[in-house]
């Protein structure tokens, strides 16, 4: 009897371990062979060839993947030909995915990126150059603001279709300004010394004029933004040295490190968010991702064009950028079913925008009667004025490694340890721009 | 002779059924476990690209590693953490479990609580520490501020970043060490304390003459995955500080995941895999030998000698 049981029991194991096995290099057949299931949509659909299957990857979360779902289910019900799937996990995870899945058709048809990614990918020839197939789309660049355009080329080429564009602006409690005997207009600062008497107004006892929080990414993009204010630059124009080891990127540098130690912003703080919507600090830098959560919140806000302080104008920005990884024997049929998502995707990013609080990069959208009948448009406007003087990061291969998403950024850790009081400025700079080199080499 | 072809028989066919039942482990065992350990060797040799094998380039990945500023920084804050947990871990792990070990009320109850932390998710601890170590608004420097101490900046500053992640550690595994000593504890053979209480041995006396080297082996286990678990830390670091602020808690399986899978330098990432399995090697080797019955070792080779001779 024992034995027979365990007999049984192994029986079940290497069944299991042959199932295992077997499913994973079978999955890509189950939709042809299983002819008699027609309960099954899509396998219904691939057997009679009515519809092309694309799939559509992105590294979105939370509210964000929600609402790109509902648009690609959307897609789906508006009409029959074309099935999109959508797949989404966070960022790091759906890069490594992608990277696993590349050059095969198991791969996505369609990719969500950030423009700092175009050109990693686009060395690595995994994303393809969009220039011949923009037409097909139905999308033209003097849609967009040549800043943005440009924005998404590498060398010239055009590997993405920024479906949004994300500026930074300034969040601003308008209780707490009214307290200070301010209004809206008194954010809007053109030099240090009014920024600085607008924070002089703001700091009281146990309450602060501005975030600045220990995300080294966030605050490397304030820094991003001052640097080119400044008149500085980040790389050479070649893109082969780095180029802001200098007296602008000092004076930028510097100008974020006297928020701390003039104490209007408080020190090493954890969460700038959760400070500005707790009423601890009046004010906080963020992009338009941040309007949906403001909105709920229920607080009395406006937004503000991000300070300008030196200068030149400028902001640092970036989108969500559409682009089509390469594979080999790609259908026809595929091809053009993907052309046309993407442009229905862009024409309707509007819906996009709504939820998500991300500005419309193509401007027909942007100033069409839908966008503008939102109830978040009026907390838009800060990004969209500014959409001339948006500053792209570099698009060269090592933007991942020195960028501010990779955690081991030596710029965005140097621009922290000047914030947080522990390292000399140039000196801080000169070691990132060091580090930089070397990535570039 | 019959007798024992029978026993044969029946023996091999027992051990064909072991067989059978094992191999489903162990061809899992050698794909997923044994092949990429090798495998490992092989890639830190590698300059790969994404989608391909790659190609040969000797050490070159050992050689950047050793020009790799950040490499350095890697090595010290991970043996940093070490410092911080380890000693607390295990001689407060000790403490604990002689506390628990007393006939007192409500042990039950302490053992338990003691140990729960062990079993909750990494994100878990992380993400409830980040927020009791906030610098502004947390909670342990709220009642700190109640002892006269200025607020301390945890996981906001290089200088407390490590401390603060070895806070959460040490709440999260002491518990652990806990319920290994107290088993060990009641092994203790209770003749030998009484027989020492007789002879006047007072409490001191018997937990150092008594107590500690009778569960020896318990320490050496202790003592052995304490320290590998330390060097491999890396749940807590990416939930709270991924590496920063300014690299301060950026250890070696934090950088290595970086490496391999943001910036997808994978023959780079193996050769820092290779360091760290070598480093855990010798610091294995290391403890063996501390621990090793060094008497026993030396008997026996006299003796072999004293045969010799």
């Amino acid at each position: 009897m024992k034995r027979a049981v365990a007999l049984f029991l192994v029986i079940l194991m290497g069944g299991i371990l042959i199932v295992g096995c077997g499913d994973s290099g079978n999955q890509t057949s189950v939709g042809t062979a299983s002819t008699d299931d027609t309960t099954d949509a899509v396998t219904e659909n691939v057997t009679t060839g009515d519809v092309t299957t694309v799939t559509f990857w992105a590294g979105l979360t939370g509210d964000d993947q929600q609402v790109m779902a509902t648009l690609v289910e959307k897609f789906n019900e508006e009409q029959d030909e074309i099935q999109v799937e959508f797949y989404s996990v966070t960022w790091s995870e759906i890069f490594t995915k992608f990277s696993a899945a590349s050059n095969t058709s198991s791969g996505p048809d369609v990719m969500l990126m950030h423009p700092t990614d175009l050109s990693t990918y686009s060395d690595k020839e995994m994303i393809s150059s969009l220039d011949n197939l923009i037409g097909d789309m139905g999308i033209s660049a003097s849609d967009y603001s040549t800043a943005i355009w440009e924005g998404n080329q590498v060398n010239g080429s055009q590997y993405g279709i920024p479906i949004d564009y994300h500026p930074m602006a300034m969040f601003i409690n308008l209780d707490m300004f009214e307290t200070a005997g301010l209004t809206a207009e008194d954010a809007k600062v053109s030099s240090v010394e009014e920024f600085n008497e607008l924070c002089e107004a703001l700091t009281s006892d146990g309450q602060y004029a501005i975030g600045l929080g220990s995300n080294y990414a966030h605050t490397y993009r304030y820094w991003y933004g001052f640097l080119h204010q400044a008149g500085g630059s980040f790389l050479t124009e070649d893109m082969s040295e780095a180029a802001f080891n200098t007296e602008e990127g000092v004076k930028a540098l510097d100008f974020m490190a006297s928020w701390v130690t003039n104490g209007y912003a408080p020190e090493a703080q954890a969460d700038i968010d959760a400070d500005w919507l707790g009423g601890n600090t009046a004010m906080v830098i963020e992009g338009p991702w941040f309007i949906p959560t403001a909105m709920n919140s229920g607080m009395n806000f406006a937004t503000v064009e991000f300070p300008q302080v030196f200068e030149r104008d400028a902001v640092w920005g970036s989108s969500h950028t559409i682009t089509g990884p390469v594979y080999d024997d790609r259908d026809e049929e595929v091809v053009s079913a993907t052309n046309t998502f993407i442009g229905w995707l862009v024409e309707n990013s509007f819906e996009w925008s709504a939820s998500s609080g991300q500005i419309p990069a193509n401007i027909t959208v942007q100033t069409s009667e839908e966008y503008k009948n939102l109830e978040l448009y009026e907390y838009a406007a800060a990004f969209i004025n500014v959409a001339e003087y948006v500053v792209y990061e570099p698009l060269c291969p090592g933007t991942s490694e020195f960028g501010a998403d990779n955690e081991l950024s030596p710029v965005a850790n140097a621009v922290y340890s000047v914030i947080s009081g522990e390292s000399n400025t140039s000196d801080a700079l000169d070691t990132a721009a060091q580090s930089v080199n070397l990535i570039l080499e | 002779m019959t007798k024992n072809s029978i026993w044969n028989k029946r023996r091999r066919r027992e051990i064909r059924f072991l067989i059978l039942s094992l191999t489903p482990f162990f061809t899992m065992l050698f794909i997923f476990k044994i092949l990429p350990i090798f495998a490992n060797f092989y890639y830190s040799l590698r300059d790969i690209e994404v989608q391909t094998s790659g190609i040969f380039v000797g050490l070159k990945n050992y050689r950047m590693l050793v020009n790799d500023p950040l490499f350095y920084k890697v090595l010290k804050n991970t043996f940093t953490y070490l410092l911080y947990v380890g000693p607390v871990n295990i001689v407060f792990g000790f403490l604990l479990a002689l506390l628990l070990n007393q006939k007192l009320k409500g042990t039950t109850f302490s053992r338990a609580v003691i140990f729960v932390p062990y079993i909750f998710m990494t994100t878990l601890v992380g993400i409830a520490f980040r927020w009791i170590l906030d610098g502004n608004s947390g909670l342990l420097n709220h009642y700190l501020s109640y002892l006269g101490i200025e607020p301390v900046y945890w996981l906001t500053k290089s200088s407390t970043a490590m401390l603060g992640i070895a806070i959460a550690s040490i709440w999260w595994t002491i518990g652990y060490n806990t319920v290994i000593y107290l088993a060990a504890l009641q092994g203790v053979p209770r003749e030998y304390l009484e027989a020492a209480s007789i002879d006047g041995a007072n409490k001191v006396k018997r937990l150092f003459k008594i107590i500690i080297p009778c569960v020896k082996n318990t320490t050496f286990f202790v003592v052995l995955t304490t320290v590998i678990y330390s060097i491999q830390v890396f749940g807590q670091v990416y939930v709270m500080t991924s590496g920063g602020p300014n690299y301060s808690t950026l250890t070696f399986v934090q950088y290595l995941y970086i490496k391999a899978f943001r910036e997808f330098k994978l023959g780079y990432a193996a050769a820092i895999g290779v360091v760290l399995f070598l480093i855990i090697l010798a610091m294995s080797i290391a403890i063996f030998w501390l621990f090793g019955d060094h008497d026993e070792f030396k008997a026996k080779r006299m003796k072999r000698r004293e045969k010799f001779e």
